[in-house]
């Protein structure tokens, strides 16, 4: 179900090259809320895209959406140039977006069906004599049945999961190419979230969806992707497979990252520990966020490696011996190591 | 081998908030609370739930969706809107000077002179209700101003800016407005509001699920700072129990509207009773482990609608027997004036 071989000897279906996006500030100059970020999205590949609170994670998923307009750098769909503004619609056939919150996602005042019935309508994979069969076989796709029962629901008649398949029915009613899922479980509990990541991943391989998979949860990175890209301010500070990236981290954010993760099979005693040590509050909270005031690396303030060279920033480096695994960090830069 | 051990060991005794905080008698006590949602069938979202909240400690509420945690704490804040209603029950919150006020029973204007500086809430998915249209430093100034009417614009500011600083948000946040910032921005603005003016009670509903695990350790780490400088207590609802293992002091586990298990954190880690606390343990998917096709607990939750004359988790329950079906659950506490019960006949001598 997952596939590690190395990716850079097939096209991407999309694909990103030093992607910018700005927002002006009242005060100020611009905030850069995504620096020459550049990856591609495979087809029957799910890419995750973990990191920061406020990294730029959500910017890059609605650029790519064409919700907001891109200020430098090129975005391709299989191989031709995406412009700002145009051609959205027969884009939005082909690359679609499910959100976090499943509560607000929805309208309240219409039907499963009529969510469902339009977007199979206006992009022509259902006339007015079929749209309930299409409906229907759409629910099924999703597991959410009897079909027939839920597409009369309304949106408050649904749980939180159920709620989170009608967005994703929603998104691949027009057969799309592309799958931008912008933290699509987080409100969600741990069975519902599987439940979720299992239809993704199942979908991904039937439907050869290419999916960018949002998320602030390395666990489930790790378990639904075969590549993974880690934001940092901005920055994507590292890149590479699935397993480099989780088992041999190389930006110290990322390592940082992973240590916070909640473990698993840790003995009780282990566990005990990890949490007096919490509570005696040895764990320092001490944190300053200085937002992209740096000409170096943004991590300097917080990482343990930090050296003079630092306060310039650093380009990306290859992590170790696989070259498809990169780190824009000055510690893999050839020269420096010792 | 030494003092600067023994100190910490003397520190981080685990139980040593629960000792500590018992001792001053619950702040908060709900009794016996039963809420249901009016519709074409009923809905028993919360039955018959019983327990105290301590001073000073972070009790944590756990289980999946839908069994009925929101609505909790909405019903003990005084805070349902139709079609939910309180069938029966009471929630008492004490008073600094130990006089009782019964939640439920006050009205409006009490309960707006109640909120924010007794007890405050961070609602689910609150991040999306901020105002739009205006900027930080004035939803922040509404909240101060509702409660302190003379607090000068000064002091407002140098609050507002230690609150955002204290959730990792950076100075310049205060000038924003909620559509410029991330989900995860907007969730931490939202906790630093609920600290507002202080309250002795804090009741947080899922407040970091847009988070990244970093930042939300330290978000969580300085709640924990500054919860024991003050001694308010928490009550943090999630259905990660992981998270709970980890800040929690004690710990209740919901299911189906009820409380199957309750106990310190440290008994829930070293053995939970309920073989749904169980399950739930069990499901936390493992970072490093192989990758394989990951599942939570088989099946699905009750209908909270029927009535269910035994164990509402028995379809589901791996140790599920004869009895459960149909008799009634008791609490089973695991030793005489343990606070540690479970409700499941497994451990009940008499079936
Ligand atoms: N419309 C906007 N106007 C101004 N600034 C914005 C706007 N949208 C986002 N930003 C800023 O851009 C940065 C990146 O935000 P983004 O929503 O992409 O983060 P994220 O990685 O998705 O974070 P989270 O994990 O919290 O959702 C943040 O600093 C945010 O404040
Ligand atoms: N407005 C409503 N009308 C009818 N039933 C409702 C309503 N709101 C909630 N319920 C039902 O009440 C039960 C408890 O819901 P509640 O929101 O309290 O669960 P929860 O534990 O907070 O779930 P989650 O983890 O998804 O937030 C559920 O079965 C739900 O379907
Ligand atoms: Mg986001
Ligand atoms: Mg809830």
């Amino acid at each position: 179900m997952h596939t590690t071989e190395a990716q850079n000897s097939e096209i991407p279906l999309m694909e990103v090259k030093d992607l910018t996006v700005e927002f002006k500030q009242r005060h100020g100059r611009n905030l850069r809320a995504v620096n020459k970020a550049s990856f591609g999205l495979y087809a029957g590949k799910t890419l995750a895209l973990v990191g920061e609170s406020g990294s730029g994670k959500s910017t890059i998923v609605k650029t790519l959406g064409k919700l907001i307009k891109i200020d430098g750098g090129s975005v391709a769909l299989a191989g031709k140039p995406v412009k700002n503004y145009r051609h959205t619609f027969e884009y939005r056939q082909q690359v679609q977006l499910v959100f976090q919150d499943p509560f607000a996602s929805l309208n309240p005042v219409h039907t499963v069906f009529h969510h469902l019935a339009r977007p199979l309508l206006l992009h022509g994979k259902a006339d007015k004599k079929n749209v309930r069969d299409k409906v229907e076989e759409l629910l099924e796709k999703v597991k959410l049945t009897p079909a027939a029962e839920l597409a009369n629901k309304y949106p408050h008649e649904l749980s939180g999961g159920q709620r989170q398949r009608v967005a994703i029915a929603r998104a691949i009613a027009p057969n799309p190419k592309v799958l931008l899922a912008d933290e699509p479980v987080s409100m969600l509990d741990v069975s519902i979230r599987l439940e979720i990541l299992n239809l993704l991943d199942e979908l991904r391989q039937k439907e050869n969806l290419a999916i960018l998979y949002v998320t602030h949860d390395l666990t489930t990175a790790r378990h639904f992707s075969s590549s993974i890209i880690v934001m940092h301010k901005g920055d994507i500070v590292e890149s590479g497979d699935t397993d480099a990236i989780v088992l041999a981290p190389g930006h110290p954010y990322t390592q940082l990252l992973l240590n916070s993760s909640p473990k698993k099979n840790l003995t009780k005693e282990e566990l005990g520990k990890e949490r007096s040590e919490r509570l005696a509050g040895k764990v320092s909270a001490a944190m300053k966020q200085s937002l992209y005031t740096n000409k170096g690396c943004n991590f300097i303030d917080r990482c343990p490696y930090a050296k003079e060279v630092c306060t310039a920033a650093p380009g990306y480096f290859t992590v170790g011996s696989d070259n498809t695994h990169k780190a824009k960090c000055w510690l893999y830069e050839p020269n420096s190591r010792q | 081998m030494t003092t600067e051990q023994d100190r910490i060991k003397e520190n981080i005794r685990p139980d040593a908030a629960t000792d500590r905080t018992i001792a001053c008698g619950p702040i908060l006590s709900v009794r016996e609370l039963n809420v249901e949602y009016r519709g074409e069938k009923v809905t028993k979202a919360v039955q018959n739930v019983s327990f105290e909240l301590y001073k000073g400690e972070i009790l944590g509420i756990a289980g999946e969706s839908g069994c009925g945690k929101s609505t909790l704490a909405y019903a003990i804040t005084n805070m349902l809107k139709p079609p939910a209603y309180i069938k029966s029950g009471k929630a008492v919150y004490s008073q600094e000077d130990g006089s009782p006020i019964d939640i439920l029973e006050l009205n409006e204007k009490q309960l707006r002179q109640f909120r924010w500086t007794e007890v405050s809430m961070v609602f689910q998915s609150a991040m999306n209700a901020l105002n739009p249209v205006t900027n930080l430093k004035k939803q922040f100034a509404d909240i101060f101003l509702a409660h302190k009417p003379d607090m000068s614009k000064n002091e407002q500011t140098e609050k507002t800016l230690r609150l955002l600083e204290m959730v990792g948000l950076d100075k310049s946040t205060i000038n924003r407005f909620p559509h410029e910032l991330s989900g995860g921005m907007r969730q931490r603005v939202i906790i630093a509001m609920s600290l507002c003016h202080m309250p002795n009670v804090v009741i947080m509903d899922e407040p970091t699920t847009a988070l990244d695990v970093v930042i939300q350790r330290e978000i969580l780490d300085e709640i924990i700072n500054l919860q024991k400088e003050l001694n308010f207590s928490v009550i943090f609802i999630t259905h990660d129990i992981s998270l709970l293992m980890e800040i929690s002091d004690r710990l209740l586990v919901m299911y189906a509207g009820q409380i199957v298990e309750q106990a310190p954190t440290d008994e829930i880690i070293n053995q939970a009773l309920h073989p749904y606390t169980n399950g739930i343990m069990a499901s936390i998917p493992d970072l490093y482990g192989e990758r394989k096709e990951l599942h939570g607990i088989p099946g699905t939750p009750p209908d909270l609608s029927l009535d269910i004359p035994g164990c509402p988790f028995e379809p589901r329950c791996p140790d599920a027997f004869g009895a459960c079906r149909d008799i009634p659950l008791q609490k089973i506490f695991l030793a005489d004036g343990s606070d540690h019960f479970v409700k499941c006949h497994k451990y009940d001598q008499r079936v």
